[in-house]
C-alpha cells in the first residue's frame, strides 16, 4: 500500500529512508543514464551523487507527487550537461568530429562504445529516451529543441551506431 | 488514492515509453505492477504513442538492444540505496521522528499476507437497543460477507470529538464566524465497549479530555463509540477550527512544515481560514483582511452570506480586472456578471444511470461514484453525438443517427483542437447540453536571473479548463477557460458547476517576499481568507478548490486553498470529501476534510479522521448526512497513537456525523484481511476484503451508532469493483484466486443476490482464466454497467469484452472485441476507449475509431468509422 505519491509526502517532511526507497526504484537508471551520457564512470558517480543531495535538499518543492523519477532525470540532465559543458568546447568538438572509434570491425563493437562515439547532444537525447523513458515531446522541452529535431537526431544517432555495428541499416 | 492514480498514470506513461524505446528490464518493473498498470485519464501514454509512431520497429528493436546492453552495468556501491540513506542521514541537520516508524510499517507491509474477505451491507434495521448483542458474528472469522445496516436517522451524537468539530457544520451555508465558534460544542465522546455489552456515550469537554480511547474491547465485536481523536491531550477545541486571516499565518505555518519538524504536531483537528475576504491589491494585514471580511459578509449565514461570497469572489476573480475593482462589494453585480455571459445551455442533471432511472434516455452515461455528481472522462455522449477527447488535444464530436434502420450510423462531424501555447496534457471532458468543457493540465517553462546574471529555469503546472459552446456541433467555439496553478487532481460536475482540484506547491523561502504561497486563479492571488490550515501539517502541498460555472466559464465563482493537499476525493450530492493520509503514527490515519457546495459557492464544513487507509474513494459515502468510511488498519487498536506490534490487518467502518463527529465504529471486521472494495446503499454497506477466499460480510448500518454484522458468506476469489445491478443484485467484478495461496488466476465477475441482507449469496459466477490483469478495473469509468439494458462491458488487455446477466443461465457473454484484430491495438486501452450504448447500438469509441454494434443482432459489427 506504500506507494510513490506518499513515499514522496514522507521524503517530504525530512523522511530518508522514504527517499531512499524513491531512489531505489531509478538509481540504477539513473546511474546508467550519467554513465552513458558522460562516459566517465567517475563523473558518471558524482553527477548521480550531487543530483541525490540536491534532490533531497528540494524535495520540498517538488511540483508533482506523480513525478519522482522525470525530477530526478531532470535534475540529473542538468547534472550531466553542466558537465559536459565544464569539460570545455575543445573536448565537445573533439567529440563531434571524432569518427566511430577505430576497432577492428571483426572485434565486434559492443552497442555501448557504439554509443560513446554519439555526440554529447545525442548521447543526452538517446539517454533520456532510454533510461528516463522521457517522449520525444519530453525531451525537446528539456533541451529546449524541437520536437521533430528530437526525433529526427535519435533517428540519426540510431542509424550512426547501427552502422558502426556492423552497417544493418541501411538508408 | 488520486495520487496513486496520477502515480500509476506516469508509470503507465513510462512504461508505454519504455516499450517504445523498447526497453528490456526497466526501473518501472520495481514498481507494483498494478500501480503502474492503473491508469486513469492520463493521456501521456497517448501523446507519447503519437509521438513515437514515426519510430520504425527496427528503430525501437535497436533501442531496445542498447538498454538491454546497459543493464549489465551496475552502479557502485557508494550510490546504493543504503549507501545513499547513509550519506543523508549524516548530512541531515535534524533528526526526524517517523522515520523508524515507517521503516517498521515497510517492514510489516512486506510480511503481510494476501487476505481475503468480503463485506456485504444489506437492508434490514436492528433497532439501536438491540444491536449490540447482534454484532459478534463475524469479527473473528476470516471469511464471509458482512452486511452492515446504516442508519438513517439522523440522531447525531452531542457534542463530537476534539480532532473534528464545527458547530455550524450541519448548516448548509455555514458561515465563518459559525465555524470558528467550534470550541463550545466540541466535546469528548468517549465510549468503551467490552465484549459488546454495552455501548456508553459520555460527553465531556474536550478541555479536560476524559480518558480518550478506552477501546478495551478488541478480541470480540467492537461496536464501540470511541473518539480516536481526543487521545491528544494537548489538543482543545480551540484547536479545531481557528480562523486566521493573513498570508502570514499562512507562511508561518508553511515555514513551519518546511524547516522544522513538522511531524511532532498534534493530531487531528483542522485551523480554519476562512471568510468572504476581499483583499485589497493582495496587500493584506490583519487587520484589513477581516474588517473587509466582516463588512462584506456582514457574518450572515446563510444564502446571503453565499451571495456576496459568489459576488465577490466572482470579481475577484474576473478577469475583467475593472469589474473586480469597482464592483466587489456588490452581490448583485457578481450575478450579473453571470447572467451576462450566459451561453444556452440545457441543464441535465440525471447524468448518471440515465438509462437505469429510465427518463426516456435511452443511452449510457459515464460510470460514477455518486448519482447526480458527473464526472470527467475521455468519451461522452448526450445520446446524438458522441464526444471523443484526444491525447494530442483534440476533441472529436460524432455524429449516431439512430434514426430506423440507420443502425446508428455514425460520422466525424468536426474535430476541434484546443489552442494553447503551453505543452499540454489533456485530462478529462464533461458534456452537458451545448457545453463541452475540458480540461487540460498545462506546464510552463520560463527563465529566471540568478544574482550572477546567470540563467535558471523555472516552471509551473497549470489546470486548464476549456469551455466551448458546442450549440454547432460543426463549428465548436470557445466560451471561455479559466487557470488555475498546480497539477490537476480531479473535478466533478454538479448542476452548471464544475468543481476542479489541482495540486500547487508552495515555494517557501526565508521570509514571506521570499516565497511564493498563493496559487493563482485566473492570474490572481488566492486571497489569505480562502485558506484552511489543518492542525497537522505534514506537506506544504496545497489542493486548490474551485468551481467555475460553464454559463460564465471565463470566471472562477469560488474558491479554497486546502493545506496539506489531497490523496483522494469523494464528492457527494452536496459536499466535498478530501482525503489525506498522514504517517506520523503507526498506523495511518486518514483525514477527512469537509466542504460543502453549493450553487459554486464552497464553504468549510468540518474536519475528522479515522484510523487506517481507504481502499478507494468508494470507501467513503454519505447518507443522510453521515459519512460511512472502511478502512483497513493494523493491530488491534484504533487509536491511531497506539504503537502497532502486531501487524495483522483489521478492518473498520465509521459512521461520522454532519460534522464530522464520530457516531460509531464497527472495528475488528475480518481480521487478516484487506477491503477490496465497498459500496453503500442506502441503509447498507458491502465491503468486499480478501485472503485467499472472500468472505462476503453482511453488516446492518440502519443506526448509525450502531452498525452491525449480520452475517458472511465465503466465496473464493475478491471483486475489486462493486456495481448495483438492479433489485436486489449486487455485481462484483475481480478477480479469481487460489483459495490456498492467494493467487489470482482469472477474471472473475460475481452476481450476488442482497435481498435478504442476513443471507447474502453468490447466485452467479463466470470466470475467465489467465486473465490475471484487467486494466478496467482500476478505472470504473471504463466500466460500463448497466442493470436497464443488461450490458456489462470492460476492457482487458486488447479486447474488450461484454456480457449479460440471466437469472437462469447467469452470466451470458454476449462479445469479445479484441482490437487486435481491426488493428488497433495500440490505440485503445481502458484509459482512453469506452463501451457505450445509444438506443440499440453499442460503440466502442476510442481516440481513433468508433465501432459500431448491433444489440439486436447478436452484436455484430455494422461500422468501424476510424479518424486519423
Amino acid at each position: 500500500m506504500i506507494q510513490n505519491a506518499k513515499l514522496i509526502r514522507q521524503a517530504q517532511s525530512g523522511d530518508v529512508h522514504a527517499f531512499a526507497l524513491l531512489y531505489k526504484q531509478i538509481y540504477k537508471d539513473l546511474y546508467r543514464f550519467a554513465l552513458y551520457t558522460l562516459r566517465h564512470e567517475q563523473d558518471a558517480e558524482d553527477a548521480v551523487s550531487e543530483t541525490v543531495t540536491d534532490a533531497f535538499a528540494q524535495i520540498g518543492s517538488l511540483r508533482e507527487t506523480e513525478a519522482f523519477s522525470a525530477w530526478m532525470f531532470r535534475i540529473l540532465s542538468n547534472k550531466c550537461a553542466r558537465r559536459i559543458r565544464s569539460r570545455s568546447n575543445f573536448q565537445e568538438e573533439l567529440d563531434e568530429s571524432i569518427p566511430a572509434p577505430q576497432k577492428d570491425l571483426e572485434a565486434q563493437m559492443d552497442t555501448r562504445s557504439a554509443f560513446e562515439s554519439l555526440s554529447s547532444q545525442d548521447r543526452l537525447i538517446l539517454s533520456l529516451n532510454l533510461f528516463a523513458g522521457y517522449s520525444s515531446q519530453e525531451i525537446s522541452d528539456t533541451l529546449g529543441m524541437n520536437p521533430n529535431t528530437v526525433r529526427s537526431r535519435q533517428s540519426r544517432a540510431l542509424k550512426k551506431m547501427q552502422q558502426m555495428l556492423g552497417g544493418q541499416c541501411d538508408e | 488514492m488520486n495520487d496513486d492514480k496520477n502515480q500509476a498514470a506516469n508509470n503507465v506513461a513510462k512504461q508505454d515509453k519504455e516499450l517504445a524505446a523498447g526497453s528490456g528490464e526497466s526501473m518501472q518493473k520495481n514498481i507494483d505492477r498494478s500501480m503502474s498498470k492503473n491508469m486513469d485519464n492520463n493521456k501521456n501514454s497517448n501523446i507519447d504513442k503519437n509521438n513515437d509512431k514515426s519510430s520504425d520497429s527496427t528503430e525501437k528493436d535497436f533501442l531496445r538492444e542498447i538498454k538491454e546492453d546497459a543493464q549489465q552495468i551496475t552502479p557502485p556501491e557508494s550510490l546504493s540505496p543504503e549507501a545513499v540513506e547513509q550519506m543523508l542521514r549524516k548530512t541531515q541537520q535534524t533528526g526526524r521522528r517517523g522515520i523508524s516508524r515507517l521503516a517498521l510499517r515497510l517492514g510489516s507491509l512486506a510480511a503481510v499476507f494476501v487476505l481475503a474477505f468480503a463485506v456485504v451491507g444489506l437492508t434490514g434495521r436492528i433497532s439501536r437497543n438491540s444491536s449490540l448483542q447482534s454484532g459478534g458474528t463475524a469479527q473473528t472469522e476470516t471469511d464471509g460477507i458482512v452486511t452492515v445496516l446504516l442508519d438513517e436517522d439522523e440522531n447525531i451524537i452531542d457534542g463530537g470529538y476534539a480532532g473534528a468539530a464545527a458547530s455550524g457544520g450541519a448548516s448548509d451555508n455555514a458561515s465563518v464566524s459559525e465555524n470558528v465558534n467550534v470550541s463550545e460544542d466540541a466535546s469528548a465522546d468517549e465510549a468503551v465497549g467490552t465484549d459488546g455489552d454495552a455501548v456508553v456515550n459520555e460527553n465531556a469537554d474536550t478541555d479536560a479530555v476524559a480518558v480518550a480511547n478506552e477501546n478495551a474491547d478488541t478480541d470480540a465485536v467492537a461496536v464501540v463509540n470511541e473518539d480516536d481523536g481526543t487521545d491528544e491531550s494537548e489538543l482543545t477545541a480551540e484547536d479545531t477550527f481557528t480562523y486566521a486571516s493573513s498570508y502570514e499565518e499562512i507562511y508561518d505555518a508553511l515555514y513551519e512544515i518546511s524547516y522544522r519538524n513538522s511531524v511532532a504536531r498534534a493530531l487531528g483537528g483542522i485551523m480554519m481560514i476562512d471568510g468572504d475576504m476581499m483583499i485589497e491589491d493582495a496587500e493584506v494585514t490583519d487587520g484589513s483582511a477581516s474588517t473587509s471580511g466582516s463588512s462584506d459578509s456582514g457574518s450572515v449565514s446563510g444564502d446571503a452570506s453565499a451571495n456576496s461570497s459568489t459576488a465577490s469572489s466572482e470579481a475577484y476573480f474576473s478577469s475583467d480586472a475593472s469589474a473586480a475593482a469597482t464592483d466587489s462589494a456588490d452581490s448583485a453585480t457578481g450575478e450579473d456578471i453571470v447572467e451576462e455571459a450566459e451561453i444556452d445551455y440545457a441543464a441535465e442533471d440525471d447524468d448518471t444511470d440515465a438509462a437505469v432511472s429510465g427518463d426516456g434516455a435511452d443511452y449510457s452515461t459515464t460510470n460514477v461514484q455518486e448519482y447526480g455528481v458527473d464526472e470527467g472522462d475521455v468519451v461522452k455522449t448526450d445520446g446524438s453525438y458522441i464526444y471523443i477527447l484526444r491525447a494530442d488535444g483534440e476533441f472529436l464530436i460524432v455524429s449516431v443517427d439512430s434514426e430506423n434502420e440507420n443502425n446508428g450510423e455514425t460520422a466525424l462531424v468536426s474535430r476541434t483542437s484546443l489552442e494553447s501555447g503551453n505543452e499540454l496534457t489533456v485530462k478529462e471532458m464533461y458534456v452537458d447540453g451545448d457545453v463541452l468543457s475540458i480540461i487540460t493540465r498545462e506546464y510552463v517553462t520560463s527563465l529566471v536571473e540568478n544574482e550572477d546574471g546567470t540563467y535558471y529555469t523555472t516552471s509551473a503546472n497549470l489546470t486548464v479548463l476549456y469551455t466551448y459552446d458546442i450549440s454547432d456541433r460543426e463549428e465548436p467555439v470557445l466560451a471561455g477557460t479559466v487557470t488555475q496553478s498546480g497539477y490537476y487532481s480531479d473535478s466533478r460536475k454538479a448542476g452548471n458547476y464544475i468543481y476542479l482540484f489541482s495540486t500547487w506547491y508552495p515555494s517557501v523561502g526565508d521570509t514571506l517576499d521570499d516565497s511564493t504561497i498563493s496559487p493563482l486563479l485566473n492570474g490572481k492571488k488566492a486571497d489569505a481568507g480562502s485558506y484552511y490550515l489543518p492542525e497537522t501539517l505534514t506537506s506544504t502541498e496545497c489542493l486548490v478548490i474551485s468551481s467555475v460555472d460553464v454559463t460564465a466559464p471565463s470566471a472562477f465563482v469560488d474558491n479554497k486553498v486546502l493545506v496539506s493537499g489531497g490523496d483522494d476525493f469523494y464528492v457527494s450530492q452536496e459536499n466535498i470529501y478530501i482525503v489525506n493520509e498522514n504517517y506520523e503514527h503507526s498506523n495511518t490515519v486518514t483525514e477527512i476534510t469537509k466542504f460543502h457546495y453549493e450553487d459554486g459557492k464552497i464553504t468549510g464544513i468540518a474536519a475528522g479522521s479515522v484510523t487506517g487507509y481507504l481502499n478507494d474513494s468508494f470507501s467513503l459515502n454519505e447518507y443522510d448526512g453521515n459519512l460511512r468510511v472502511v478502512t483497513t488498519y493494523y493491530g488491534d487498536n484504533l487509536s491511531p497513537t497506539a504503537n502497532v506490534t502486531d501487524w495483522t490487518e483489521h478492518n473498520a467502518l465509521y459512521i461520522l456525523s454532519e460534522s464530522m463527529t464520530q457516531l460509531s465504529v464497527l472495528s475488528d471486521l475480518a481480521e487478516g484481511e484487506t477491503v477490496r472494495s465497498a459500496r453503500f446503499l442506502g441503509d447498507t454497506g458491502y465491503f468486499v476484503t480478501f485472503r485467499q477466499t472472500d468472505p462476503l460480510f453482511s453488516v446492518d448500518l440502519s443506526d448509525p451508532e450502531n452498525p452491525q454484522v449480520l452475517g458472511e458468506l465465503k466465496i473464493s476469489g475478491f471483486s475489486s469493483y462493486l456495481h448495483f445491478y438492479g433489485d436486489g443484485l449486487l455485481l462484483g467484478l475481480g478477480y479469481e484466486a487460489d483459495e490456498d495461496t492467494g493467487t489470482t488466476t482469472g477474471l472473475k465477475l460475481s452476481m450476488f443476490d442482497i435481498s435478504d441482507p442476513s443471507n447474502v449469496t453468490e447466485v452467479a459466477k463466470y470466470v475467465i482464466d489467465g486473465i490475471t490483469w484487467c486494466s478496467s478495473l482500476n478505472n470504473y469509468k471504463s466500466i460500463l454497467a448497466d442493470a436497464g439494458k443488461n450490458l456489462i462491458g470492460f476492457y482487458c488487455e486488447d479486447r474488450y469484452f461484454l456480457f449479460s446477466y440471466d437469472e437462469e443461465e447467469g452470466f451470458v457473454q454476449e462479445m469479445i472485441y479484441d482490437f487486435y484484430a481491426d488493428r488497433l491495438s495500440g490505440e485503445a486501452d481502458s484509459d482512453t476507449m469506452r463501451g457505450l450504448y445509444i438506443s440499440d447500438t453499442l460503440y466502442l469509441a476510442g481516440s481513433s475509431f468508433v465501432i459500431s454494434f448491433d444489440m439486436d443482432d447478436s452484436f455484430t459489427k455494422t461500422q468501424v468509422l476510424t479518424m486519423e
